[in-house]
């Protein structure tokens, strides 16, 4: 894409179609951004540009609906998803992305530069030809008649000229003088003070034999400078007519350009190890500007402080002032005030109070010529000042004029004689007379150093000091100094200052978060924490000083009323939020949005984030917008939140905060699916307290059933949860089953409760208590199949207990038939297949009935589920049934599987009891080393390993297999002194087979009917 | 004027899920439904709002080119101030569409109509219209 400014603004595509772009006034927006390709232009220039002295009470929504349309011109094809890469926003304006070569004007001065550095040649004028070619009438015609519409074209011009000039140089080198004459003339019309041309005008007379007309040439080129400009021709015409008087051939005349003012060493001094004792922290290279200002007594400067309320624009300028007046320079310092209309001239009457303090004497000579005017700004002095009064003039304009001219020549005369400091704080402010006096004051060729601090974001489009910002920010003595926030280290040292205490680094980081390093946000909420003696991260997360919210107040008003109402509603959505979410919640779609969000890019209050998200500048920002919403609409916006956005973390953060507009129940759910989605990502304790938190939040809904339903689903999620993490029986396990008694007796059976009924039954079978678990079964279940199942489990669990196998193989496979044909719903936060807890358990029962086809068959029949903690569970039963069929090979590769997913999924008992199991198949292997590991996992187990006695079975059984037999009788003997009760008397003929008692360990093998152990004494 | 919960209403075009708010809005309102075709319907509405609020106040538009002709607007009774707040907030959205202007044809007999129009930035034309520009 190409886009011409040399001539009416014409943008061309790629393929060379025109591009549309509208109106005038958008026109005259690409224009600006043209004219200056990748510079920003601030909102405040674009509108005073558009606009002039009368922009529209909606100037900024208007320039934004322009930019708009712009961009859709500019780049057709792209999304909403797309931001903008061509027409760009960024604080406190717009640029034009796009590569320099891209714009005419930028190609045509690089080549003007090129030919001056190639020297003449047939090149050289080959490429300016090219150039001057470009230009296809007076440039940036779209632009109005401001100072700098005016300066910029008249740099382009400038630039044409001495394209022209050049060329005509090179064809005077290269012998081609009649080009020169007819290209000269040309320029001459147009430019007739430029004296190089009338000098290559006449070389070219002369050397196409018009020796005459040459002569006659710098004749009207004489005549219209006295007559004109009341100058005579410079040194090098005056020569060159001389030559021509003298000889047939004289070289070009040099007429050599006015040097600029070099600014060399300006920045020497930079970031040179200023010190900042004066209340500053960080602003290194500002402070070393500012020295190296003061210590240019000889020069005048205007320095234009600019930034965001508190980013330190008055501290800095507090500073120069102290600076300046501890060198001894006399200072004068005002304010611009927030009024309707603004107080006229007060600042000045500041100024010139101050530097009456400061320097009586000097303030009386230096206005001895025009009498006590100082006094007519400020009627203090009339008596401070020994002048007498101004003579009084009936025309009102002759006296304004004499007011201003008389201000500054006084001032100027003052600056001649010290140094003169004047500071302007607030100049966004500024009434239209002060702004006035400021824009002739701050001139070049005054010897006072003028610092003016404003608030660009800020800038009315129609206030004084808008209008004249540009021309100030254009001269040449102008040193722009715009202000960013502290970086961390800054942060940390000025949250040491403010505290007097030391600051935790974490404190630090959400200082820097929240306020963005602007001091002033930084200060106030410093001196809140500080006063509260909390420095800790949580408080600095949660305040928001008043006086903050009524800075960012002011900066939110600025904006159109549509950006204000959609960035309410963003600040529900946080400090980063996604557009597409704020699409859900508006009902906009994401380009209008952007368009509308574009006002509160460009003055800096949202910035861009990853595609498709904003974010605010500051989080105090965010908080502002949210906490002036009142608590109603905040809790409706975050319902609306909640159903637009897909994440139950997110949702439930929404809903939570909802709590007055919407039903408890509803945010319980919400955080249930939240603790799962923890619990997945293994955030176990976010999970925990997701739960406990719903459980709590449930106490505000009336007791019904469907309250009661919801408790039980979220108490049999905090007992999975407690197992998972603390251990089976547990007491935090205990105290949620019992909780949850009551409500399982009083509960309708529905499947609902299937979850809670099965755990409660487990949690009292594994505790020993199965009568309670088949009494509960089979009271909360009714004629339920699948409350039935659940009975008849936990009764085979009973009979397996009571060494019943037979019984509990008919228990468990009665379960199995009864199963509906569809599968039984997963069980919640471990996403338990119940199928797997019947299956399982019988396949042992099986396996130690010695039907091991049959206790295959039942393991296969479990579904796989991709859950961690199902597929532990499986694998470990899998490898307790290749223990009992003496497979040392597969039970080490199970166990080895259950111990991957015990150790991820951070559960320590599985990871014990695999470990164990691993040890014992290692040692049936013969490694030794597999003893250790048994021992370890029993170490680990504690005394909950007296529970499971079969593991201290494997352990004896292991050393046995690794040739300690005597070890091995001992620890056998060890189990059989303290005692084995219910299932742990299965263990009862192994034992007795380690400690070499083979009879008895047959005779109670075949007693309990436990055929695997028979097998392992009689073939063993 | 400091940020205030008031201006928080926003404008938007109508989305398809919410033309029987529409419809019974406007009978309540008292206004008839509007049987003109291609019509392009704004509402000004509380975005902490139900799905199913009553918007704050309705417009009706008949994009043709460059010109967007203002065909209908509406408040609940005795809320003339939305009206302003609509159309103004109308003209700042229709301003990043590709239209230059938005033109209304008051009523002969209500003055009230070019009253408000006038407040919110309209200026009539030699041929009896009232337009704004985009």
């Amino acid at each position: 894409m190409e886009f011409g400014i040399l001539g009416p603004l014409e943008v061309v595509t790629g393929d060379g179609a025109p591009v549309d772009l509208g109106t005038p006034k958008q026109r005259a927006v690409l224009a600006m951004l043209a004219a200056q390709p990748g510079r920003t232009v601030s909102v405040q220039r674009l509108v005073e540009e558009l606009w002039a002295d009368e922009p529209p009470e909606r100037a900024t929504a208007s320039l934004q609906a322009y930019v708009s349309r712009l961009r859709r011109a500019l780049e057709p094809g792209r999304t909403s998803r797309d931001r903008s890469a061509v027409l760009v926003s960024r604080a406190p304006g717009y640029f034009l992305s796009v590569p320099n070569e891209a714009v005419d004007a930028a190609r045509f001065a690089a080549a003007v530069a090129a030919a001056r550095s190639d020297g003449p040649s047939e090149a050289t004028v080959r490429s300016l030809t090219a150039a001057l070619q470009l230009w296809r009438g007076d440039p940036l015609p779209e632009l109005g008649d401001s100072p700098l519409a005016r300066a910029e074209r008249s740099r382009l011009q400038e630039l044409r000229f001495s394209a022209i000039e050049e060329r005509s140089a090179a064809l005077l080198a290269l012998d081609r003088p009649a080009e020169v004459v007819f290209a000269s003339e040309s320029v001459l019309a147009e430019a007739p003070y430029r004296e190089r041309v009338w000098g290559q005008l006449m070389l070219g007379l002369h050397r196409t034999g018009r020796r005459a007309e040459a002569l006659a040439t710098y004749g009207r080129a004489r005549t219209r400078l006295l007559e004109e400009l009341g100058i005579e021709p410079g040194p090098a015409l005056q020569d060159l007519v001389e030559a021509l008087h003298r000889g047939p051939s004289p070289a070009e005349p040099r007429v050599s350009a006015i040097s600029e003012m070099s600014d060399e060493g300006s920045r020497e001094d930079a970031g040179g190890g200023v010190s900042h004792e004066a209340g500053l922290v960080g602003r290194e290279r500002e402070l070393a500007t500012v020295e190296r200002l003061l210590g240019e007594p000889a020069r005048g400067a205007l320095l234009l402080v600019s930034g965001s309320p508190g980013i330190g624009k008055s501290a800095l300028l507090d500073h120069l002032a102290e600076r300046a007046a501890g060198q001894g320079a006399a200072v004068g310092a005002g304010t611009g005030v927030d009024g309707v209309p603004p107080p006229v001239f007060l600042p000045w009457a500041q100024i010139l109070r101050g530097l009456a303090g400061n320097d009586r004497q000097g303030l009386t000579e230096a206005f001895a010529p025009h009498g006590n005017l100082p006094a007519v700004l400020d009627p203090t002095l009339a008596e401070r000042l020994p002048l007498p009064a101004p003579e009084r003039l009936a025309d009102a304009e002759l006296a304004r004029s004499r007011l201003y001219r008389g201000l500054v020549d006084g001032l100027r005369r003052l600056a001649e004689r010290r140094r003169v400091v004047i500071v302007v704080d607030d100049a966004h402010w500024l009434d239209a007379p002060s702004t006035v006096l400021l824009t002739m004051i701050a001139e070049p060729g005054s010897r006072a150093l003028v610092a003016v601090g404003y608030r660009e974001a800020e800038l009315a489009a129609g206030a004084p000091f808008a209008k004249t910002l540009g021309e100030l920010v254009a001269q040449p003595h102008t040193v722009q100094m715009p202000l960013e926030g502290l970086n961390r280290t800054e942060v940390a040292a000025l949250a040491r200052r403010i505290a007097e205490d030391s600051v935790p680094d974490e404190t630090v980081d959400v200082l820097v978060d929240r306020t963005g390093g602007n001091p002033f946000f930084l200060v106030e909420l410093l001196q809140v924490l500080a006063a509260e003696h909390a420095l800790d991260p949580e408080a600095a997360r949660d305040r928001v000083p008043v006086r903050v919210q009524e800075v960012v107040r002011r900066r939110l008003a600025r904006l159109p009323e549509q950006a204000n109402a959609v960035l309410a509603v963003a600040s529900v959505l946080g400090r980063d939020f996604d557009v597409t979410a704020l699409r859900e919640m508006t009902g906009i779609d994401e380009l209008d949005l952007y368009d509308t969000l574009d006002t509160a890019l460009v003055s800096g209050i949202l910035t861009e984030g990853d595609p498709g998200r904003l974010r605010f500048s500051h989080d105090l920002v965010r908080e502002t917008a949210y906490l002036d919403q009142g608590p109603l609409r905040r809790a409706r916006l975050h319902a609306r939140a909640a159903k637009a956005l897909a994440g139950p973390t997110e949702q439930a953060a929404h809903l939570r905060l909802a709590l007055p507009v919407v039903s408890p129940l509803d945010v319980a759910r919400a955080m249930a699916a939240a603790a799962g989605e923890a619990y997945d990502r293994t955030a176990h304790d976010t999970a925990r307290a997701l739960l406990h938190e719903a459980v709590d939040t449930l106490g505000r809904a009336p007791v019904t059933e469907e309250r009661d339903v919801l408790e039980l689903d979220l108490r049999v999620r905090l007992a999975y949860l407690h197992q998972t993490i603390d251990g089976y029986l547990e007491p935090p396990v205990a105290e949620q089953f019992a909780r949850m008694a009551p409500l399982l007796l009083r509960t309708r059976p529905t499947v609902a409760i299937l979850p809670a009924l099965w755990g409660y039954a487990s949690f009292h079978t594994a505790s020993g208590n199965h009568d309670r678990a088949v009494e509960v079964a089979r009271s909360a279940g009714g004629a339920e199949p699948w409350a039935r199942i659940v009975a008849d489990v936990h009764e085979g669990h009973a009979a397996w207990t009571a060494l019943d196998l037979p019984g509990a193989r008919r228990l468990f496979e009665r379960a199995v038939e009864a199963l509906p044909a569809e599968d039984l719903p997963l069980f919640p936060i471990v996403h338990w297949d119940p199928v797997a807890g019947i299956r399982a358990p019988l396949a042992l029962v099986c396996a130690m009935l010695g039907d091991h086809d049959a206790a295959r068959a039942h393991l296969r029949a479990i579904r796989p589920r991709p859950e961690p903690f199902q597929r532990m569970y499986v694998s470990h039963y899998a490898a307790i049934v290749a223990v009992e069929r003496a497979d040392p090979a597969e039970a080490a590769a199970l166990s080895r599987q259950s111990l991957a997913l015990a150790e991820r999924g951070g559960n320590p008992e599985y990871r014990a009891f695999s470990q164990i199991h691993l040890g014992w198949a290692e040692a049936a292997a013969g490694a030794p080393d597999g003893v250790a590991r048994i021992e370890a996992g029993l170490a680990a187990l504690g005394d909950n390993a007296w529970r499971r006695p079969r593991l201290f079975m494997l352990h004896a059984d292991a050393l046995l297999a690794t040739g300690a037999a005597a070890r091995a009788a001992s620890a056998a003997s060890q189990v059989l002194e303290r005692g084995l009760t219910g299932e742990g008397r299965y263990m009862l003929p192994d034992l007795h087979r380690i400690r070499g008692d083979v009879r008895e360990a047959e005779r109670l093998a075949r007693e309990i009917g436990y055929v695997a152990a028979l097998r392992r004494v009689t073939e063993g | 004027m400091l940020f205030t919960v008031n201006a928080l209403m926003l404008i938007r075009r109508v989305p398809a899920g919410r033309d029987a708010v529409t419809r019974r809005v406007l009978a309540e309102w008292k206004n008839s439904p509007l049987d003109e075709p291609a019509l392009e319907w704004w509402e000004l509405v509380d975005p902490a709002g139900e799905d199913d609020q009553p918007p704050g106040a309705l417009a009706a538009v008949h994009p043709d080119g460059d010109t967007v002709r203002l065909v209908f607007f509406a408040t609940p009774p005795g809320r003339r101030d939305r009206a302003v707040q609509l159309l103004i907030a109308l003209v700042d959205a229709l301003r990043a569409t590709s239209a230059r202007t938005l033109v209304a044809t008051p009523p002969a007999s209500g003055r009230d109509i070019a009253d408000i129009l006038h407040e919110a930035g309209f200026r009539p034309l030699a041929n009896g219209l009232e337009a704004v520009d985009l």
